[in-house]
């Protein structure tokens, strides 16, 4: 374990030098192969990572190391170190950032050559996987918030990446407010974490998490509101329900930037930040309820917009939002090593969707909206069997990494004693969910074929093909690590000590057994295929006939809408904030400018006025110079 | 009793100079002035003091002033010659710094103090005015200002004539 | 034998009077005659005090030695002031002091 300590830090680092040779480098001497140090240093930060889960995964007893750092902050109370946390959940979450984050580079030098900014992308690219993996492994809110930060910042300016298209800056600038607004409550977490724990610190003898069960008992409703405050920055950065706009408007960024960060690893964030303060939520039923509420109902909400939606990007992005909710829904009910794990497999196979959509988007020169395309399945053969594997992943059909995940969660909701609901609404939701992504592939794939315009001849790369095998592969085999009678995952994460904490509470009644939910998870997958295949498979119109029925339009318009949730905000909190900001700019320039003004007229008044002396007549000249000379003289007589 | 006579007809002179309108009378004027303070000097027995004057003051100064305000004539009696500019406020400032300077002499504030006896000194006078005399005390005693003073004059020739220089007519025109 | 006060007094006089002329008059020559006016209020000034001086027994004749100076600057400073005044003529046409304002304001 001693040996780790030298290397581990090669982890995030390999990334962030690959990511500042390419911003220094890139345009001048690297150009075409801008991606190559990006890609070296993330295969090379994989083949470690995996490494270290295996050293993690092979010992007997679980180790939990913190592998030192440097202490860059020490005031007073407030130390914080870059401190390295080595534990099952870290090493998972690691493995996890770093294979899809190398598949999805992998394949952005097919999707992204020719474009201007080749360098940057890959640069930012190097940056945002720095943060996301120091956010992993970070030992302390202080370095956990910065890095959070980080990955925020990362996001920006990937969204924004075609900065001079005005919907990509809006949406860049929307993401980030919005994420900010989540991060302001996740301040106010770590600052009453501070006050009343003296320490910002996670573990350690004097850690957050290990005085954490005794300040519960003393303080029952501080611990809640610290939790609260700590889940609102997760709801911003996990796109959940109150704070979920900034995602879907995301997809103006590339297609890689989608899946890398808003399926896969940035998102995620929030559902690891809450499973890593176990020993803080675990300690509130209020926060555990708030969590499970909001993700069950975020879920759903979600899954009921995509059903309607257009754009194969914006199905996508409610989607992860759907998903994302049933990770928090399976944190609040108490199975959070079950949330971990469709965090995980849910990585796989939306990227494997969102680089799919991407291939579409390659072929069709940029058109995504699924009225102008359909029954591309002899035009793009790879990228239809990839969106395909993928589709029956996030269904939860059996065989394939969604089914097991999901399985796992829907058992442990089903199984709460008060929450059970929340169950019954995810199994709602996931018979919906495979409603919408069939719906997605049939109309993509199958039915009459409808092509752009402009679009002569559709083409597919071979290394965007390449990659999204790759993912398809991990799509149908990542759910099989928990496979068989001793629940190998579920034995390797409950050695970490965050998981342990939701392990101990041991919420669940066990009325329901697991044979059961996967008979009920089946049948909702299958009912939902088989009311896709109905409704849009033979053509496009009997969909369109559903929509357009009398008592079904306003409801369909609604949805279609999104629920006007984005004008709501709009009128609610975006107007009167620029009303302020027309008043404040308008008392700017009326009192501050005039004020500097002031200052400038005054001596130039003054200057004007002395001017006024100089007639350039001599006589008076001389008037004066005679006049002081009897006053000094007066001065001299009488004063001295 | 010479002593005020001459020195009331230095003053009515000097109070007729600056009155004048006519800038001519006013160099005549300023002449008579001239030699009355010479008269004065000559009073305190510095003879060549008092001829120094006259023959350099009054003889050449004064008469290059006579020439050049015949060389600049105007046309009859322009305005600037008749009106006075801020006489009163001139006055004013005249007369303040004036009494100012009496202040300065004749009281105990001032510097100048009782005066002391004044009979015997005629012998030790008479050897004073001379040009000898004089003439001893500037080689003796100022030789460098002495120096400087004749390079003044070179400069001052010099500079005049460097200035005037473009002043002729030229002979085309 | 008269006391050198009044001496003093002549030349503040006539000092006083040359300096009220040079505020007074408007033509340039007669301006700088009050300035000759003005200098020999100082040459009086001298003399009275070189008869202080001798009064009190130190026979230095220093105050007649200024004048010498002080004549030679009067000479210099008439010439130059003259020639000065011709040029100035000559540009503008006018011995009105206030028609050189060119570098009004």
């Amino acid at each position: 374990m001693e040996k780790i300590s030298t290397w581990i830090w090669l982890i995030p680092v390999l990334p962030l030098l690959a990511a500042l040779l390419t911003a220094a480098a890139g345009p001048h001497f690297l150009r075409k192969h801008s991606h190559l140090p990006v890609i070296i240093a993330l295969a090379v930060s994989a083949i470690l990572a995996v490494v270290v889960l295996g050293i993690t995964y092979g010992t007997p007893e679980v180790p939990q190391t913190d592998i030192n750092g440097y202490n860059w902050l020490s005031i007073d109370n407030l130390q914080s170190t870059f401190k390295a946390r080595i534990s099952p959940l870290t090493t998972l979450m690691l493995v996890t950032v770093l294979l899809v984050s190398l598949v999805v580079t992998i394949y952005s030098k097919g999707y992204m050559a020719g474009e201007r900014g080749y360098g940057r992308f890959f640069a930012f690219i190097g940056l945002f996987v720095f943060s996301m993996l120091m956010l992993v492994i970070s030992d302390n809110f202080l370095m956990l918030y910065i890095f959070w930060e980080a990955v925020g910042l990362c996001s920006y300016l990937l969204i924004g990446f075609w900065y001079q298209r005005p919907e990509a800056a809006a949406a860049a600038k929307k993401a980030f407010i919005v994420n900010r607004i989540g991060d302001f409550g996740f301040a106010v977490g770590i600052l009453l974490i501070f006050l009343n724990f003296n320490t910002v610190e996670f573990y350690g003898s004097q850690g957050v998490f290990t005085q954490a069960h005794c300040f519960a008992a003393q303080h029952p409703v501080l611990i809640t509101v610290i939790a609260l405050c700590l889940f609102a920055g997760a709801v911003g950065k996990s796109a959940q329900l109150p704070l979920y706009v900034w995602l879907p408007d995301a997809m103006e960024g590339p297609t890689p930037v989608s899946a890398l960060i808003h399926a896969a690893t940035m998102v995620t964030a929030g559902v690891y930040m809450v499973a890593r303060c176990g020993a803080i939520f675990s300690e509130s039923k209020i926060a555990l309820t708030v969590v499970a509420i909001t993700g069950g109902i975020t879920a759903l909400f979600a899954t009921v917009i995509a059903l309607v939606q257009t754009d194969i990007k914006r199905i996508l992005a409610y989607s992860t939002i759907s998903q994302l909710g049933y990770m928090f829904l399976a944190v609040g009910v108490g199975s959070a090593a079950a949330g971990i794990f469709h965090l995980y497999t849910h990585a796989f196979f939306k990227a494997l969707l969102f680089l799919a959509a991407g291939a579409i988007m390659h072929a069709m020169h940029n058109h995504i909206d699924l009225k102008e395309l359909g029954g591309l399945k002899n035009d793009i053969p790879w990228a239809r069997w990839t969106f395909l594997i993928g589709a029956l992943a996030l269904a939860g059909f059996p065989g394939l990494a969604g089914f097991f995940s999901k399985d796992e969660i829907l058992w442990g909701a089903l199984n709460h004693p008060t929450l059970f609901w929340l169950g019954w609404i995810g199994v709602f939701t996931a018979a919906l969910t495979a409603f919408y992504i069939f719906r997605c592939y049939f109309l993509a794939f199958h039915g009459p074929r409808l092509v752009p315009k402009d679009v002569a001849q559709p083409h597919e790369t071979p290394v965007m093909s390449y990659c999204l095998v790759v993912l398809a592969v991990g799509s149908i085999l990542a759910g099989y690590i928990n496979w068989g009678k001793n629940h190998p995952l579920d034995s390797f994460l409950s050695g970490s000590v965050s998981l342990a904490s939701y392990h101990r509470l041991d919420l669940s009644s066990h009325r329901i057994s697991h044979d059961t939910v996967m008979y009920i998870s089946i049948a909702a997958a299958l009912l939902g295929i088989a009311a896709a295949g109905l409704i849009c498979l033979p053509t496009r119109t009997k969909a369109d006939q559903i929509a357009a029925y009398p008592t079904l339009r306003p409801m369909h318009k609604l949805l279609l809408n999104k629920f006007y949730v984005d004008e709501i905000y709009q009128s609610i909190f975006v107007h009167p904030l620029r009303f302020l900001g027309k008043i404040c700019f308008t008392l700017d320039n009326l009192v501050i400018d005039s004020l500097i003004w002031l200052i400038t007229v005054v001596p130039r008044a003054a200057g004007a006025v002395v001017g006024l002396a100089q007639r350039g007549s001599l006589q008076t000249y001389a008037l004066l110079m005679i006049l002081g000379l009897t006053l000094t003289l007066i001065l001299v007589i009488y004063a001295i | 009793m010479w002593f005020f006579l001459f020195s009331f007809v230095a003053l009515a002179s000097a109070l007729l100079m600056i009155i004048q309108s006519r800038p001519l009378y006013s160099a005549l004027f300023f002449v008579l002035t001239i030699l009355a303070v010479a008269a004065l000097i000559l009073l305190q027995q510095a003879y060549f003091l008092a001829f120094a004057l006259v023959i350099i003051y009054a003889g050449a100064v004064l008469v290059v002033y006579v020439f050049v305000l015949m060389l600049s004539r105007q046309e009859n009696q322009p305005a600037y010659d008749t009106k006075a500019h801020t006489p009163l406020l001139a006055t004013i400032i005249g007369l303040v710094f004036f009494v100012s300077v009496l202040q300065l002499m004749f009281t105990s504030s001032g510097g100048i103090t009782s005066p002391e006896a004044t009979g015997e000194l005629t012998q030790s006078l008479t050897e004073t005015g001379t040009a000898s005399a004089i003439g001893r005390e500037l080689f003796d005693r100022h030789v460098v200002a002495l120096e400087v003073a004749g390079l003044i004059l070179v400069i001052a020739a010099v500079g005049g004539i460097a200035l005037i220089k473009n002043l002729k007519p030229k002979p085309n025109e | 034998m008269i006391d050198y006060r009044y001496y003093l007094l002549v030349g503040a006089l006539l000092f006083t009077l040359g300096l009220i002329g040079f505020m007074i008059r408007r033509n340039l020559i007669v301006m700088f005659l009050c300035t000759e006016l003005m200098l020999s209020g100082i040459i009086v000034n001298l003399v009275g005090f070189n008869r202080h001086w001798l009064e009190e027994g130190k026979t230095i004749l220093e105050g007649q030695a200024f004048t010498i100076f002080l004549l030679v600057i009067a000479a210099a400073e008439a010439a130059l002031a003259l020639a000065l005044v011709l040029v100035l003529q000559k540009r503008k046409n006018t011995l009105d002091a206030s028609a050189f304002n060119d570098l009004k304001g």
